[in-house]
């Protein structure tokens, strides 16, 4: 049985912004099923007195900054890496209120 | 039926979600300025673009504040708080998602209290919590070149991404459009009087989402609840809510169902329009941010902060009572701005060096030595909540302006007016002519009444001549004064002040009047 | 004298002493690229111009008499900021894209006066085990030019290993240093998690990666290592740990030092020559006085599939930023734009762009992401998406913390561990391209360190059908002195680090 159904696929490829032919759709449910079935094993760990590790640098404390400016971007500098600028600002399709 | 029995049949139930950007010099993340104003794009670093392979370090000066904040508002503030990713794709945001605090916050609980209609509400509050600012959409043109309405693209600038924001999120205790204003602008007393931020709604710089749902008086379950954006002012969010509240009681009235939905306030129609639906494809996918570590707070550092709290607003008010006899009105009113408090004490306190009194003590508040400064305070005050008040809200200005070292009636300057009518040199109808003159010029009182010769004529010498000659033009108004018709004296002293265009001293004529009548 | 067979330390001390001029040293690995490079293809970019101006500077300041500077050319994996120079992590969609700044590694090495000579291919984002998801090329083993070289840092392996550069920077998030060393029979180095600065590396799983040297030596990698560790403040994961001088470390003394190897590791992928490779390594620290036994690691029997859980998760949070607004690649900026799946349209470039800004974010996305990194982008996106957290994000997580409980509890008994980097050889090019599952299975042996934050180092240890094979070390958080020493001791009573490689010069094709 599939764990996640090609509409499935369909819905996360959305979230993450990426869009599949309907073969690529197809063959990547079938990849994603052959891993997550692999992944689910896990379920079979008891995990019921644990902490999760979010850092393996447990117990630090993340560092604090000054509050002190360094130097930055000229904005030439900042826009000179965009695909499509105009008067000093990055261009965008127009996004809808 | 009408529409207002049909909205008397519900009750509003409103929380406030606000965004405020914490007035810290850099970024949360980054060391780029926050100056507000800036040219677009000239306040950016890779960090806060979102460059490959960039991380954020966390700016300390924006704890802090946050802390302070969450101190003020009575929260609890958690020693560990953790700062998670909340993904989503938008243009204003460089790196696909925002680092914020989930569900590890930096504070939860808390309260504020406000006054309506002379009542005083607790409304709780469920959580203060640190995350990242985005950058501004342009939509449809260029800044200043006008808006082109329908121009196939929008423009972003990224100084306004990564600046330190508190989220403050109240618990649904608020149940008018009146009591959320109320609370929303409790709120910004409590940051302004803190200095944490700027808290102007107009730039920005406090935002504020609610969300309403209605429900059947007297019944206990929530309804469906709408959010509202784009409001801009602390009147916007009253008018809004008051046109969601009759929105929705329409509609459930007419057996309509509210969606859940976002929707935008239209200042100029003065209507909500709706804008997205809430879907379960709002997926943000949090999860704890891997480049940064938990944060860890100092139980001391907490309470240092605690203890460098800065008198809020209602201890300010008792305290301007006490110490200068002001009326709680008076106090209420000018404690309602940190600014304008401060701009008032300041005011005061040149009096007060110029009587060289001493400074009143607290319980000596009735001792004869502080008459004259409480004289003083009352007038400054009147002074502020009057024709000043007039003047800054015809100039758009707010009450930050005037600790601005530019502005053109420093606290100097106002007491400088009051003592021009206290000796005498001016009346008080010339005094407002003269601090509108200073208001627009800024030039100092004195300096407009020397260039105006706006100086009364207080020289008994001239104006025995005036006098004479006035009564001895109208004999009939002198027998009626002598005759005991107060009202001939009017007229005597009304034709002095024509003949000095208006500049004689009319104490000095009425006691001159009455020495040549004899009266 | 041929300066390219020379390791990075050698050419330091020549140049130290007059012997030879940066600038001749710099010439010697550029000729040798032009050589080998049609055939190994290691490189992404090779800054020739920017090294001559570099090398010629310093010759100059030296020859005034300036403190000399170190001189060592070096090459960095592309996925490592590099300012003005060309930083494509393998990426498509990264294509042209110049860093307006540079790694704190590259400024590291750059103040330590070595010299960037290239950028070097590697796996698309860091996310592969045989640079053949490179978005431009596929690289060649120098040992075998029609397999694998490993990845992702296969450019970098492979560019040691053929002496086209002494040295050059990997980033491991999984295995990605070792087991390319690995099958390229040099040396690799994974650091604990927070030695080394990651600002500037280009993030797949932020938990994770950790930049180190690829060398030919074990001196190289602890010279290299002390170079880039220690404390940054622009990483706020960068441990508050002033590193000891790894140079001294390199005694050949390992007596009493007791080592385990984990069956876990050993099982039954492993292949019947690697595994004798490996026994063979560990009967020789025997000889050296090490005690070695077999011990378990029980929950590294689920490292990769905490692996497949935790890395795509923060990568598809990583690799959100490519959205085709501030940089890189945007579909449809050129003439020609394509149609996409899910009924989204790119538009057709020229002038303005597209008019639609999810089908810009589509199209962009969909053209500039090759098929691996879309597969971990999507799998990361699941698993963290409502309804799914707890049950594969959450409890990996939890997973994770067993395992380094395993990991704490074999340090108590272990100095170190002992295991082979990767249960096979390199395989064929393309023999797993369309496997995913099967490639993954190539860091079977190099994940479990990486979910532990652990420093693991790879050396060579012999050959299995003439392709090297590789020794993997493992210690506590920290230890690289320690890993540094056990490697050094093997090195000196071996000879697997001076072989060349024997299909050098044939061309491809
Ligand atoms: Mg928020
Ligand atoms: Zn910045």
């Amino acid at each position: 049985m599939a764990i996640i159904t090609r509409e499935e696929v369909e819905h996360v490829a959305l979230l993450a912004r990426l869009a599949f032919s309907p073969d690529e759709l197809d063959r990547f449910t079938a990849q994603l099923n052959d891993i997550l079935g692999h992944v689910t094993r896990l379920g079979g760990l008891d995990t019921s007195a644990v902490e999760p590790t979010a850092s393996v640098l447990s117990g630090a404390a993340t560092p604090l900054r000054e509050d002190e400016v360094w130097e930055g971007l000229t904005r030439e500098e900042a826009l000179a890496s965009a695909p499509a600028t105009e008067k000093g600002l990055f261009k965008v399709p127009r996004v809808l209120e | 039926m009408s529409e207002d029995t049909s909205r008397s049949r519900y009750q509003a139930v409103i929380a406030l979600e606000v965004h405020v950007e914490l007035g810290t010099r850099t970024k949360a993340f980054c060391g780029c300025p926050t100056t507000f104003g800036a040219a677009p794009n000239t306040q950016v670093c890779p960090i806060c673009l979102g460059h490959p392979g960039v991380l954020p370090v966390l700016n300390r000066r924006a704890v802090e504040f946050a802390v302070k904040a969450a101190l003020a508002l009575h929260g609890q503030v958690h020693l560990e708080s953790v700062f998670a990713r909340k993904n989503y794709f938008y243009p204003d945001l460089p790196k696909g998602y925002q680092i914020t605090q989930y569900d590890r916050p930096l504070a939860t609980g808390g309260h504020l209290d406000v006054e309506v209609d002379g009542e005083s509400r607790r409304v709780r509050i469920r959580r203060l919590h640190l995350e990242e600012d985005t950058g501004k959409l342009i939509h449809g043109g260029t800044p200043g070149g006008g808006a082109t309405t329908g121009a196939p693209y929008s423009l972003v600038d990224y100084n306004r991404s990564g600046v330190p924001l508190v989220e403050i999120v109240s618990e649904p205790d608020l149940r008018t459009p009146a009591e959320a204003r109320a609370y929303l602008e409790a709120l910004h007393s409590i940051l302004e009087y803190l200095g944490v931020s700027d808290v102007r709604m107009e730039e920005g710089s406090m935002r504020c989402e609610p969300n309403i749902s209605l429900r059947p008086v007297g019944t206990e379950k929530l309804g469906v609840p709408v959010e509202i954006k784009n409001l801009n002012s602390f009147r916007a969010v009253e008018r809004g809510l008051a046109y969601e509240t009759e929105r929705q009681a329409a509609l459930l009235a007419g057996g309509g169902r509210v969606e859940r939905e976002t929707r935008g306030w239209d200042e100029g129609a003065e209507v909500t329009t709706f804008q997205r639906r809430k879907e379960s494809a709002d997926d943000y996918r949090y999860f704890p941010e891997p480049d940064l570590l938990p944060l860890v707070l100092e139980q001391d550092w907490v309470e240092a902060i605690r203890r460098s709290l800065p008198e809020l607003r209602t201890a300010r008010r008792e305290r301007l009572v006490r110490e200068y006899g002001l009326p709680a009105y008076d106090a209420g009113v000018l404690t309602a701005s940190r600014h304008l408090a401060d701009y008032y004490e300041d005011a005061v306190e040149l009096v007060e060096a110029s009587q060289g009194a001493s400074v009143p003590t607290a319980g000596a508040a009735d001792g004869p030595g502080t008459a004259p400064l409480h004289a003083a305070a009352k007038t400054i005050s009147n002074w502020l909540m009057g024709d000043v008040s007039r003047l800054m809200n015809e100039a758009g200005l707010e009450p930050l302006a005037m600790r601005a070292k530019t502005f053109a009636l420093p606290p100097a300057a106002l007491v400088e007016l009051v003592a021009l009518v206290d000796e005498g040199t001016i009346s008080g109808k010339m005094a407002k002519d003269v601090l509108e003159a200073t208001f627009s010029t800024g030039k100092p009182p004195r300096a407009i009444v020397a260039e105006k010769g706006l100086a009364q004529i207080s020289d008994s010498g001239a104006l025995e001549t005036v006098v004479a000659r006035v009564v001895d033009a109208n004999p009939s108004a002198v027998a009626e004064l002598r005759a005991g018709k107060d009202r001939a004296m009017g007229f005597l002293v009304g034709q002095v002040m024509k003949e000095t265009g208006g500049k004689a001293n009319p104490r000095m004529v009425n006691e001159l009047v009455r020495k040549m009548v004899g009266s | 004298m041929r300066f390219t067979e020379a390791t990075a330390s050698q050419l330091a001390t020549l140049i130290a002493q007059g012997e030879v001029t940066r600038s001749e040293v710099l010439e010697s690995f550029l000729e040798r690229i032009v050589a080998v490079e049609e055939s190994v293809a290691a490189f992404l970019t090779v800054t020739a111009d920017h090294g001559r101006r570099l090398a010629r500077l310093a010759d100059k300041a030296a020859e005034g008499g300036a403190t000399p500077t170190a001189g060592v050319p070096f090459a960095l994996k592309d996925n490592i900021a590099t300012q003005d120079i060309p930083t494509t992590c393998g990426s498509r969609i990264l294509e042209g894209y110049r860093p307006p700044y540079s790694a704190t590694v590259m400024q590291r090495l750059e103040a330590a006066g070595h010299i960037l000579l290239g950028k070097t291919n590697c796996d698309e984002f860091a996310m592969g085990s045989s640079t053949e998801n490179s978005g431009f090329h596929p690289t060649a083993n120098p040992w075998d030019l029609r397999c694998v070289p490993g990845g992702s840092s296969g450019g970098s392996a492979a560019a040691v290993a053929a002496y086209e550069v002494p040295f050059a920077l990997g980033s491991d998030t999984g295995g990605s240093i070792r087991q390319p060393a690995s099958f390229c029979g040099v040396v690799g180095l994974k650091p604990t998690y927070g030695l080394v600065s990651r600002y500037g590396l280009v993030a797949f799983a932020s938990s994770l990666d950790q930049i180190g040297p690829i060398t030919r030596d074990v001196t190289d990698a602890a010279l290299v290592l002390g170079a880039i560790a220690g404390p940054d403040p622009l990483d706020s994961t960068s441990a508050r740990v002033k590193p000891p001088d790894y140079g001294q470390a390199l005694v050949p003394d390992v007596d009493g030092l007791v080592a385990g190897i984990p069956r876990e590791l050993f099982g039954e992928g492993v292949e019947p020559e690697v595994r004798q490779r490996v026994e063979e390594a560990a009967a020789v620290l025997a000889e050296l006085g090490v005690g070695v036994e077999e011990c378990s690691l029980p929950n590294a029997a689920f490292a990769l599939d905490m692996y497949y859980v935790i890395a795509p998760a923060e990568a598809s949070s990583n690799l959100a930023r490519y959205d085709g607004t501030r940089y890189g690649y945007r579909a449809g900026a050129a003439a020609g734009g394509e149609d996409v799946g899910n009924g989204a349209r790119a538009s057709i470039g020229g002038g303005p762009p597209p008019g639609d800004l999810l089908s810009l974010y589509l199209s962009t996305r969909s053209q500039g992401f090759g098929p691996e990194v879309k597969r971990r982008i999507m799998l990361g996106a699941y698993v963290l998406s409502a309804g799914y957290y707890d049950a594969y994000y959450l409890k990996a997580q939890k997973a994770r913390t067993l395992l380094r409980r395993d990991f704490e509890q074999a340090f108590g008994r272990y100095d170190f561990l002992i295991s082979p980097t990767s249960p096979t050889v390199a395989f064929p090019i393309g023999e797993r391209a369309d496997d995913p599952l099967a490639m993954y299975m190539a860091d079977l042996c190099t994940i479990p360190a990486s979910l532990a934050g652990l420093p693991a180092i790879s050396v060579p240890c012999g050959f299995s059908q003439g392709l090297p094979v590789g020794l993997q070390l493992m210690g506590p958080a920290f230890s690289e002195e320690l890993l540094l020493r056990v490697a050094f001791a093997h090195e000196q009573r071996t000879d697997h680090h001076t072989k060349r490689p024997p299909l050098l010069g044939v061309k491809r094709h």
